[in-house]
């Protein structure tokens, strides 16, 4: 019974949540120029055509996330836990990055950026479900007027966002859920938590959008919101058996040390991509992704120094992406000082979160995602709204006043927070109801791998 | 010299005694003091006969008669403090 019911879930997710409307045609997202029929004269401009440099960027862009997720993601992650674990933790990645990758083009890109009329504040329509009406010609617009990148490049662009946000959420609770409660749980909060999340933020129309909250690559729509379900994902399923009595040591530092380096390369089609074009904005982005990255790696080793007078490898491989994360939301808006010093404050704070606070609280984050990615993007959120300020070397906007903008930042935070975490325990109780979150203690202690997948990482 | 030398011959003694009483052998004391294999022998014994006194009898005779080498200490190598790393904690 509690597999049907499973089954009905997932199916709901996939064609129960919307009604569908193949019948009406897709509205265009890029402005079209209307020629006027009272001056027969005059000739009506073009509408916009995609420059092939920014569509190549675009799809490149696309392609470094991707190696983002499965390789990158996928063995930063598996080299943490231990190694009768490895497996379901390659698995749980790929299978999410599949799962959303689908649920995007059906539903998820026309909530994430259609236009949701009186409820437009909170979500999109489904003009464009199953991307009805779309081709190779259609267009969507970019922060520039009369630029336009194909919108089927748009879409695999943010596909890949939706993706690794998801992903990312396993490491709360890696080595003790079921991969099957995972996958419906991924689909559950992906709809109620990142759709209106994204186009709170990222839609013309959105709550936050119109209130002017700046989130350049994703600081709340990726990171905050992640991280967040993570930590109550460790809190709702549980701590691993024998944590706090058992030491659980990385089984594979080298292997999440070439996560992590995938994750850094990867990170500049994430950030320098979400300029929308190839342009001096995205190489402002580009840069701001190396220095803050390097400026987190150094501050959290030295930190870590000082801490317990040796700096691990794990440690320089975790400030990196600490410091990618504080500079996700700034990276195209803040100069390359500002960025440098999100990364040195980014740290040594996740430093402190991923250890003295985690032990302090005492939840069992199994791979420190709440640490690192719910922290480091609240450092980075608030951050921009400081150092996009012109006097501090940022790009500035118009009628920038830096209270009102941190003020403004903060809010998109808490909402940020307040609604991933409220949706992702509904989604974690009603997953735990129907089928069970957790596996067995026998599975847990014998090893994902094995129990969930039938077979080893290693066979020596 | 002098002091170490009555402290072996203690200690040879208390050895000698307990041989005797629980273990029905006898070994010559003086002997012990003085020859570095008959020693060796002695204390090969004591170890074998399952005795904590023994056994630290042993070690102390070890330790002071000038015809044995030193024992070396091996060091244990303590793996509690990388083990204690890992606990509730990545890092």
């Amino acid at each position: 019974m509690k597999k049907v019911l499973a089954s009905f879930m997932l199916l709901a997710v996939l064609f129960g949540a919307v009604s569908p409307s193949f019948a009406e045609e897709a509205a265009p997202v890029a402005e079209a120029v209307m020629a006027t029929t009272e001056a027969p004269a005059a000739e009506a401009a073009p509408a916009p055509v995609p420059d092939k440099g920014d569509t190549t960027w675009m799809m490149l862009s696309t392609l470094l996330v991707i190696l983002m997720i499965v390789p990158g993601l996928s063995l930063f992650y598996g080299g943490l836990v231990r190694a009768k674990n490895m497996l379901s933790v390659l698995s749980q990645v790929f299978g999410i990055f599949a799962l959303i990758s689908i649920l995007w083009v059906v539903y998820g890109y026309t909530l994430a950026f259609g236009d949701g009329g009186s409820m437009n504040w909170l979500i999109g329509d489904t003009s464009k479900l199953f991307l009805a009406g779309m081709t190779g010609d259609s267009t969507a617009a970019t922060f520039s007027d009369g630029v336009v990148i194909p919108e089927f490049t748009f879409v695999a662009f943010q596909l890949t966002f939706a993706a690794i946000t998801t992903a990312l959420i396993i490491g709360g609770f890696a080595e003790r859920i079921k991969f099957g409660s995972l996958m419906v749980f991924s689909a559950l909060w992906f709809t109620f938590a990142y759709l209106p999340i994204a186009h709170m933020v990222w839609a013309t129309g959105g709550y936050l959008f119109e209130k002017g909250a700046l989130d350049f690559a994703g600081g709340t729509v990726v990171h905050i919101n992640a991280g967040i379900a993570a930590l109550v994902g460790a809190l709702v399923i549980g701590k691993r058996i024998g944590y706090g009595k058992e030491p659980m040591a990385p089984h594979n530092l080298p292997m999440t040390m070439i996560g992590a380096s995938l994750l850094w390369v990867g990170w500049f089609g994430f950030n320098a991509g979400s300029n929308l074009e190839a342009t001096g904005g995205a190489a402002l982005a580009f840069l701001n992704t190396i220095v803050a990255t390097a400026a987190a790696a150094l501050s959290w080793m030295a930190a870590e120094k000082m801490m317990r007078g040796k700096a691990s490898m794990l440690g320089i491989a975790s400030g990196a992406v600490a410091g990618l994360v504080a500079v996700t939301p700034a990276a195209g808006l803040v100069g390359p000082m500002g960025a440098i010093i999100l990364g040195l404050i980014a740290g040594p704070v996740c430093l402190w979160a991923v250890s003295g606070l985690k032990k302090s609280l005492g939840y069992d984050d199994s791979l420190d995602v709440f640490g690192i990615h719910a922290v480091g993007g609240i450092i980075g959120a608030i951050g921009t709204g400081i150092f996009v300020s012109p006097a501090l070397g940022g790009v500035g906007i118009d009628g920038y006043e830096m209270g009102a903008q941190v003020i403004t930042q903060a809010t998109g935070v808490l909402i940020t927070i307040v609604w991933s975490g409220v949706v992702a325990f509904i989604c974690f109780k009603l997953v735990d109801m129907v089928m069970g979150l957790r596996v067995s203690e026998e599975d847990e202690r014998e090893g994902l791998d094995t129990a969930t997948h039938g077979e080893r990482a290693y066979n020596v | 010299m002098a002091g170490e030398m009555e402290k072996l011959f203690a200690l040879a003694g208390r050895i000698h005694v307990l041989l005797r009483r629980e273990h029905n052998r006898i070994i010559d004391v003086e002997w012990m003091c003085t020859d570095e294999s008959y020693a060796k022998e002695v204390i090969k014994i004591a170890r074998s006969a399952e005795s904590e006194e023994l056994l630290a009898l042993a070690e102390r005779v070890e330790a002071v008669h000038p015809l044995l080498p030193k024992p070396q200490r091996i060091e244990v190598p303590i793996p509690a403090k990388t083990e204690a790393k890992y606990v509730a904690s990545l890092r």
